[in-house]
């Protein structure tokens, strides 16, 4: 297991070593630069501000010195934001987008474990439909339907909660469903499906032979399968919302990573595209290592030699 | 067993946890706080640096620059100097300043602060984006462009602390109108040596804590992406005049989260209204709209190097054919303008020459004398613009008209911003979307971006008539005689036509009962300091 864990790690050297390069010169592929504007700078100002920033050497020195610099963990300064590094601005920025994603992604599991396992066991009834019916139309509603729907409802019509704003605990409530609800009707559907399988298989009808309680069986024999496709579909969706969500940001106006990106692309703030970029990378590794490793727990047969 | 079970409940629940959160204050509160809905986040709060309107906003409550400007006729009032006396060439400017004015910190202010913060905004390494409006200072340029070393020679001296005298490279008669705009504002050169090297773009002044500026407010914290939050500031001289102790910043840039909050009464200001809003607050609540000309101009500009455009009769026809009035009465209805000329009205004495109209049947005679008798035989024309719901709706307008009327037939194209500014900085279009917005009360300002050398033109038009009227105004001592001047050069635009105005901006706001004293200009500009809430 420890052999697994570092040679896993030791791949991610090379694995994020190829997304800066490929990121570094696509970006660069995108027309128009960071200085680009409605009113034309004059081409003398244009200079130094090129200057200042390098973009006037050759593109492979330019890459050399940012890939120097990365090593020495400095991420270089923001074009956009003159005063900040890049550095800063995510470390300023990221902590939002992962506690909004750690509530939105306890709300998905709870709410999609919790209907999962009712639609599981009241099988070919009429709450089963109806929960099912609820997930199809939870994965059909898109967040920048079901977000302005909840802050007209809770925020503008029964004015119970804040509808912007990230400093309360009331104003990270409509935000963290928002996000939620879309994955929630995703782990029901595939809890649903896998625990619907497992409950069918033999060692089951074996525990059940042996005079087990239900719930014993329902959670300790039967979820341990069942939680298996759960926990892979976790792997990339936990990063995805722990690094943000750019529909959710702006409208509720929260100062997380996920829109910070959206606006560095459209500016073209090379050196913050590439720092995001960076840090998705890093936490999507260390996501799927993770996911790995409880999928190893949850089912003996896999094994890591 | 056990172990198993509790690992499983920290599985489902653990996260729970962590929905314990330290509770802040409330940065909300209404008490003795305007709070503004300011669009998108602030770049930074370095006035030499920072060239946005949402930065002009922020800036304008903390800092004061020699004059100001009185919000209801724009016209100078004293700021930092209490007076001024001006050569009879408009060439020298000798400022008064003003013995009681302080720095956030205490600190005196004197001229040598302006002389310092000019030389930084000149000063290359500095990169500063619109060191370029300091180039009428007398050898500001040659300084700039390191022709000269040594900054004595630039056109900005302190005779004595109290003043400041200010020689130009040629008369410049909006350069006291031109003050107001955060370029000239003043900054604390020792603050910022103190935070790095003041003539790079990385110093950590302007952070939180280490801010100094000398207006009518200073700031209390700058979160970004939360809140720019500034208070009274109590070295300010002229304190007792500003009402109103807190002044909160919210950079929200999605509109219809700004209404959201405003109709929920957590702003009392806007930085915009959506379209979609607009007749729900004119026939429910008009006394929170406003709506007010602004010195901005929309218009569709073409590329004229390239057939059938670089004819100008077609062009005219086009000009001709398009219903201006439609457009604003029935698409953008917030009370723009529809814009027969191209400088905006509102400035000054300058009497735009309103030749342009709304003629279909001369539009056809033209394109007949051109030698097409029926626009089917034209190749279709493209018209490009930035993604934008408003832009489409127009450019549609624009395609129907000119299809009804003429029979063009005409493509729509949609660029990503910075694609769109690419393809009209190398003349990739044939017909483009744009605008221009007052930097300066001035009509220099609109009309100098067609000069043939100019970055701003992007059109392929040049006109050695146009330019050497321009030029000459530049020069021009006389005020009336230099009106004269652009209003000639905005004639010989308007008939050769590189570009098609379409309508004249206004702003638009939402502002809550609580604001008293609220003076809408057509600069937009906002005196913060005369404000008050009820």
């Amino acid at each position: 297991m420890r052999k697994y864990i570092v040679k896993k790690v030791l791949l991610f050297i090379p694995a994020i070593f190829t997304i800066i390069t490929i990121t570094f010169f696509f970006i660069r592929l995108a027309p128009g630069g960071p200085f680009d504007k409605d009113k034309n700078v004059p081409p003398e100002v244009l200079q130094n501000l090129e200057r200042y920033y390098h973009l006037d050497e050759p593109l492979w020195k330019q890459y050399i010195r940012y890939i120097t610099n990365v090593l020495k963990l400095d991420l270089g300064p923001s074009f956009r934001k003159p005063s900040y590094s890049v550095r800063e601005w995510i470390v300023l920025r990221l902590p939002v987008s992962i506690e909004l994603g750690i509530y939105a992604l306890t709300f998905a599991l709870s709410i999609g474990i919790l209907c999962g396992f009712v639609s599981a066991l009241k099988q070919n009834t009429w709450v089963s439909s109806l929960i099912i019916s609820l997930g199809i139309i939870g994965i059909c509603i898109p967040n920048f339907v079901s977000g302005p729907l909840l802050a007209l409802f809770f925020g503008i019509k029964l004015d119970l909660l804040p509808i912007a704003g990230w400093d309360l605990p009331q104003q990270k409530i409509l935000p963290s469903l928002a996000l939620g609800f879309i994955y929630s009707a995703y782990i029901l559907r595939i809890f649903h499906s896998s625990l619907t399988e497992v409950l069918n298989k033999e060692y089951i009808r074996t525990a059940k032979a042996k005079g087990l309680s239900q719930s014993r069986i329902l959670i300790v024999h039967a979820s341990k399968g069942a939680l298996q496709p759960v926990v892979s579909f976790l792997g990339p969706a936990g990063a995805n919302l722990l690094t943000g969500s750019f529909v959710i940001e702006t409208i509720f106006h929260i100062p997380g990573l996920g829109r910070e990106f959206v606006e560095a692309t459209f500016n073209r703030d090379y050196t913050m595209i590439m720092g995001i970029v960076i840090v998705y990378a890093v936490l999507i590794l260390i996501f799927n290592l993770t996911v790995d490793i409880i999928q190893g727990w949850l089912d003996p047969r896999i094994s890591y030699d | 067993m056990i172990r198993n079970r509790i690992l499983y409940l920290l599985f489902y629940f653990s996260p729970l946890s962590l929905f314990i959160i330290s509770c802040s204050e409330n940065s909300f509160s209404p008490y003795n706080n305007l709070r503004i809905g300011n669009g998108a986040e602030v770049q930074d709060l370095d006035p030499s640096i920072v060239s946005g309107v949402t930065e002009h906003r922020v800036l304008s409550a903390l800092f004061e620059g020699l004059v100001s400007l009185d919000p209801k006729t724009l016209n100078p009032i004293p700021g930092v100097a209490e007076s001024w006396e001006i050569s009879n060439n408009n060439l020298l400017y000798t400022f008064k300043i003003r013995k009681n004015a302080f720095w956030s910190n205490g600190e005196p202010l004197t001229a040598n602060d302006f002389v310092s913060s000019w030389k930084r905004i000149l000063t290359p390494s500095l990169s500063a984006e619109y060191a370029y409006l300091l180039f009428c200072l007398k050898n500001a340029k040659a300084f700039y462009e390191k022709k000269i070393q040594n900054f004595d020679e630039v056109g900005v001296k302190a005779i004595d602390d109290y003043t400041l005298q200010v020689e130009l490279e040629y008369p410049t008669l909006y350069f006291l109108t031109m003050q107001s705009h955060n370029i000239w504002f003043p900054v604390h050169l020792p603050t910022l040596e103190k935070f790095g090297d003041p003539y790079t773009r990385s110093n950590k002044w302007t952070r939180s804590g280490n801010h100094v500026s000398n207006g009518a407010y200073r700031l209390v914290k700058w979160i970004p992406n939360k809140i720019v939050l500034l208070e009274k500031n109590p070295y300010y001289w002229n304190k007792e005049s500003v009402r109103i102790h807190l002044l909160s910043f919210y950079p929200i840039d999605n509109q219809l989260t700004e209404e959201r909050l405003f109709r929920t009464s957590y702003l009392d200001l806007t930085s915009t209204v959506p379209l979609k809003k607009i007749d729900f607050y004119k026939n429910n609540r008009p006394g929170n709209l406003l709506l007010f000309p602004y010195v901005g101009v929309y218009y569709y500009r073409i590329n004229v190097t390239k057939p059938p455009l670089n004819n100008p009769y077609i062009r005219k026809a086009l000009s001709l054919s398009i219903d201006r009035k439609k457009i604003t009465e029935f698409i953008l209805r917030g009370g723009e303008q529809p814009a027969y000329h191209y400088v905006p009205p509102g400035l000054g004495d300058y009497k735009p020459p309103q030749i342009l109209e709304y003629n279909p049947i001369l539009a056809k005679q033209l394109l007949s004398q051109a030698g097409i008798p029926d626009g089917k035989s034209l190749p279709p024309i493209e018209i490009l613009f930035n993604t934008s719901e408003a832009h489409k709706t127009i450019a549609e307008a624009v395609q129907r008209m000119w299809k009804e009327n003429l029979g063009i037939d005409v493509r729509l194209l949609n660029q990503d911003w910075k694609v769109y500014l690419v393809s009209m900085n190398q003349l990739d279009y044939q017909v483009a979307r744009s605008a221009w917005i007052a930097d300066f009360l001035d009509p220099i300002n609109f009309l100098e971006c067609f000069l043939s050398y100019s970055g701003n033109n992007r059109t392929g038009w040049n006109n050695p008539e146009f330019d050497k009227k321009i030029e000459l105004a530049y020069r021009e001592a006389n005020s009336q005689e230099r009106l004269k001047l652009l209003e000639e050069a905005e004639k010989i635009l308007l008939e050769e036509l590189p570009i098609i105005p379409i309508y004249f901006y206004t702003q638009k706001m939402l502002i809550s009962e609580r604001v008293v004293n609220f003076q809408p200009n057509v600069l937009g500009y906002i005196r913060w300091q005369d404000l008050g809430l009820r």
